[in-house]
């Protein structure tokens, strides 16, 4: 039988992964001051004893290897033998980092570099063997020859000696023969062990006779049920040696036994003693307990797996997609509702209530279901808190609110990355070194807080330092010497610091290692964007920075500000709108014929006709009392013109990627009440369309 | 048919022998530790119990004491899945009551081969 085990191994790593998981945060709490208990130490061993165990089983020895070393180390301090030192912890660490870079590597089907350990191993052989000139205690990890498997050797050389023996009229087919002596203790049915089973694993070595020592029996009043006074004498030809008859039929049974093992085949030969007793199995039977109830086989009896279940995401997103569409068709229908002569259709009137009220409870549980904590992003930090700390000498400590707050699974996936360039970019240009600190009479610890919650429809990330806040001066300065801003513009405090999302922008003096080469935060706002989400800072010099970042429930769903440009209705998200305004022609001024610009207060926002980037007949060009939609994109603010505003709803994002295809200034569509469709709009990539035509018309009337 | 309860915190161990014995044709359950296998023994009868040894809540030694409590477990055979080869691992196990053990890592033929001639003594099958 060939059985697969690679069926099994997916579930090896994801398991695998889940204890690094658990060890690198239990390892997290020990520090100098706080010690681990005896609990945490145990599930430290148990977590690297289980990933020995897993992948010597499916054949990856590198891993069991390696995983010996550190269970052997973490053995000794969980018998008080050896204590963690925080260098210890630095190489478990350290061990974690190469199980998991190991095991994506298997997971992706590559061949790992398993000697890239061997520093670390190293390492543990040194804390293994400290204090007295211990020899190492690990244990030989050499496959054990399997107990109870049939050996097919066939000793040619006996083979021929048999063969020519037989020819002198000797039967000698094997090459030993052993005088066996076999007395079970009288408690050895307890352990569960049956004489019988290894009589029976006796015969199957070799050419076998047994002799049942009735001696041993006492008298029938004095017998005990479930005592075994039994003894047997056995005689046995076979090939094999005396240590494989004592490993494969009387290993578990060596401390409960009287046994002999006597060879005899040296000896001159003699004729086997008569068997008197079926060599089969003892003749008085051990008699089994009588069971009083009859033995329940239903397996689904009381015992199950933990109380989760893994599903792929893959099933969850048609499941959402279906609820998707079970709400455009209850709206459909809700639109009726007004259609409807009340009289006889009350019932119906409140059918169509409930319904609706179902349809949004299930999207909201079915939404869930995709839903992760945020603590499962939010674990990373301590450890990378904990070595920038060493790394560039600040004493920093982290502080983290709301981590059971819950979030889409793939917008957390996204937000990983953005988060930790902003935190360490809290860590090494908002947090100022000790001694600037104390100088201005600061905490010498500085702190990072990392929070989350739910605000409206909203779930907000906030990153927040005590350090020395942004300088307003130097980011002028830099946006000057870039060109992003002219030296006379007056901007508010935070339109200043928008500026540090633009492409290049740093003023970090030295670019270091951890963080200051100015392609980060750039790419930290289009992330944001690209989750519907969008990002703020706020700052106060010598006091910290917050930076904010708000994000929708879900991807799935949308709360749009619907919009009519011509015949064609439109979603505007409402999380990209800041205003509407109704047009008055007297605010606008042309600068050129087609760049217009609306004066709204203290700003001057371009104008841009969303009619014209579509290619769509307006129901008009004049555009007083048109709408504009004030947006921001990359720190500006912009215009969008529309014909009329209709409602603000919720709609169910439908992908265009998916049903046609890819379009520029458009991310996703949905299906309306009355069926039919709305685009929903991706002001960035519209707005910088528009700005890119608007200087491309600028440049071409230079010519 | 046979029924074994196969004892592992590991769920993938748990997977592949649970596997390995059904298409032998067993049946089984599994339990995730000590604690779950025990409370499932007070009910249910096993014909066989595979426990590993280390185990969270309640390990594979506290398991078999237990068990052996348990009227019908008196003589119920019992192994122990560990992969620690040492002398000693194995007689705390056999004071601890068990039958005796199988080696991690052990391949699936070794796991029915033994499985079937300890219930084939017992069971007739």
């Amino acid at each position: 039988m060939d059985i697969d085990l690679k069926q099994f191994q997916q579930a090896f790593f994801e398991e695998s992964l889940e204890l690094l998981d658990g060890v690198e945060q239990t390892l997290l709490k020990f520090d100098d001051s706080s010690e681990l208990d005896m609990e945490s130490i145990n599930q430290l061993f148990r977590g690297m004893h289980s990933i020995k165990g897993g992948s010597a089983t499916f054949g990856f020895s590198g891993i069991a290897e390696f995983t010996h070393t550190a269970e052997t180390y973490l053995d000794l301090v969980r018998n008080n033998e050896r204590t963690l030192v925080k260098e210890s912890v630095n190489t478990l660490l350290q061990s974690v980092d190469w199980l998991r870079q190991t095991i994506a590597t298997l997971q992706a089907e590559a061949e790992p570099d398993y000697s890239s350990c061997l520093p670390v191993k190293e390492e543990y052989n040194v804390f293994i063997n400290q204090g007295e000139p211990k020899k190492e205690v690990s244990i030989p990890l050499k496959k054990e020859a399997p107990a109870t498997q049939e050996s097919d050797e066939i000793d040619l050389d006996s083979l021929f000696d048999s063969m020519v023996d037989e020819r002198d009229g000797q039967v000698n087919s094997f090459k030993n023969n052993f005088d066996i002596f076999f007395k079970p203790h009288q408690k050895i049915f307890y352990s569960g062990n049956d004489p019988g089973r290894i009589l029976k694993e006796l015969e199957t070595l070799g050419e076998m006779s047994i002799d049942l020592l009735e001696s041993s029996i006492p008298d029938f009043k004095n017998y005990e049920i479930d005592s075994c006074n039994l003894a047997w004498k056995i005689l046995l030809k076979t090939n094999f040696e005396k240590d494989d008859i004592l490993k494969k039929a009387f290993d578990w049974v060596l401390d409960e036994c009287d046994l002999t093992i006597e060879n005899i085949s040296c000896k001159k030969e003699t004729p086997p003693p008569e068997p008197q007793v079926e060599a089969k199995t003892p003749a008085p039977k051990k008699s089994e307990p009588k069971k009083n109830s009859p033995t329940p086989k239903d397996p689904s009896a009381g015992s199950k797996e933990a109380n989760s279940i893994r599903v792929s995401t893959e099933k969850l997103d048609v499941l959402i997609n279906m609820v998707g569409e079970l709400i455009i068709t209850q709206s459909m229908l809700g639109r009726f509702e007004n259609t409807i002569d009340s009289k006889s259709t009350l019932n119906l009137k409140e059918g169509l209530t409930r319904l609706d009220q179902n349809c949004r409870e299930l999207q909201e549980c079915v939404m869930r279901l995709r839903m992760l904590p945020v603590s499962t992003v939010f674990n990373r930090f301590p450890r990378m808190i904990r070595e920038l700390s060493a790394k560039i000498d600040k004493k920093i400590q982290l502080k983290i609110i709301g981590e059971n707050t819950e979030m889409d699974k793939t917008m957390l996936e996204k937000l990983s990355d953005p988060l930790v360039h902003l935190v360490r970019n809290s860590v090494d240009h908002g947090l100022e070194a000790e001694h600037i600190r104390k100088q201005n009479g600061k905490n010498p610890q500085g702190t990072v807080t990392l929070s989350a919650y739910h605000e409206g429809g909203s779930i907000i990330v906030e990153i927040t330092d005590d350090g020395a806040g942004l300088n307003k001066k130097n980011i002028t300065k830099k946006a000057v010497e870039k060109g992003l801003i002219s030296e006379n513009e007056v901007l508010t405090d935070e339109q200043i610091y928008k500026l540090i999302f633009q492409p290049g922008f740093s003023t970090a003096a030295q670019v270091t290692e951890v963080s200051g080469r100015g392609v980060g935060m750039d790419v930290v706002r289009k992330n944001i964007e690209s989750l519907n989400g969008s990002i703020e800072i706020k700052s106060e010099m010598g006091v910290g920075t917050t930076i904010r970042v708000q994000l929708p429930l879900t991807l799935a769903i949308l709360d749009g500000q619907l919009i009519t440009v011509g015949h064609e209705k439109f979603i505007m998200p409402l999380i990209s709108l800041k205003e509407i305004i109704s047009i008055k022609s007297q605010n606008i001024y042309s600068v050129t014929e087609s760049n217009q610009m609306y004066h709204l207060r203290e700003h001057y926002i371009p104008i841009i006709r969303l009619y014209e980037l579509f290619g769509i007949t307006p129901k008009k060009t004049e555009l007083e009392n048109s709408f504009l939609n004030i947006v921001e994109v990359g720190g500006k603010l912009y215009g969008l013109v529309a014909d009329d505003l209709l409602t603000q709803q919720q709609v169910v994002i439908k992908s265009l990627d998916h049903n046609y295809r890819r379009v520029d200034g458009v991310s996703g569509a949905t299906i309306l009440g009355d069926g039919t469709v709305a685009l929903i709009l991706d002001v960035s990539s519209l707005v910088r369309n528009a700005v890119l035509k608007v200087a491309a018309t600028i440049t071409s009337s230079f010519h | 048919m046979a029924l074994i309860l196969a004892v592992d915190d590991s769920s993938s161990m748990r997977q592949m022998v649970s596997f390995t014995l059904k298409k032998s044709g067993f049946e089984v359950i599994s339990a995730c530790d000590g604690l779950e296998a025990l409370s499932w023994a007070k009910t249910n009868k096993a014909d066989l119990v595979i426990s590993d040894v280390n185990m969270p809540n309640m390990d594979g030694f506290s398991l078999v004491k237990e068990l052996r409590l348990l009227h019908p477990y008196k003589f119920t055979p019992i192994l122990m899945l560990t992969t620690e080869s040492s002398q000693e691992k194995k007689m705390q196990g056999k004071s601890a009551g068990a039958t005796g053990w199988i080696v991690k890592p052990f391949d699936p033929e070794q796991l029915i081969n033994t499985v079937k001639k300890v219930l084939e003594a017992r069971l007739g099958i």
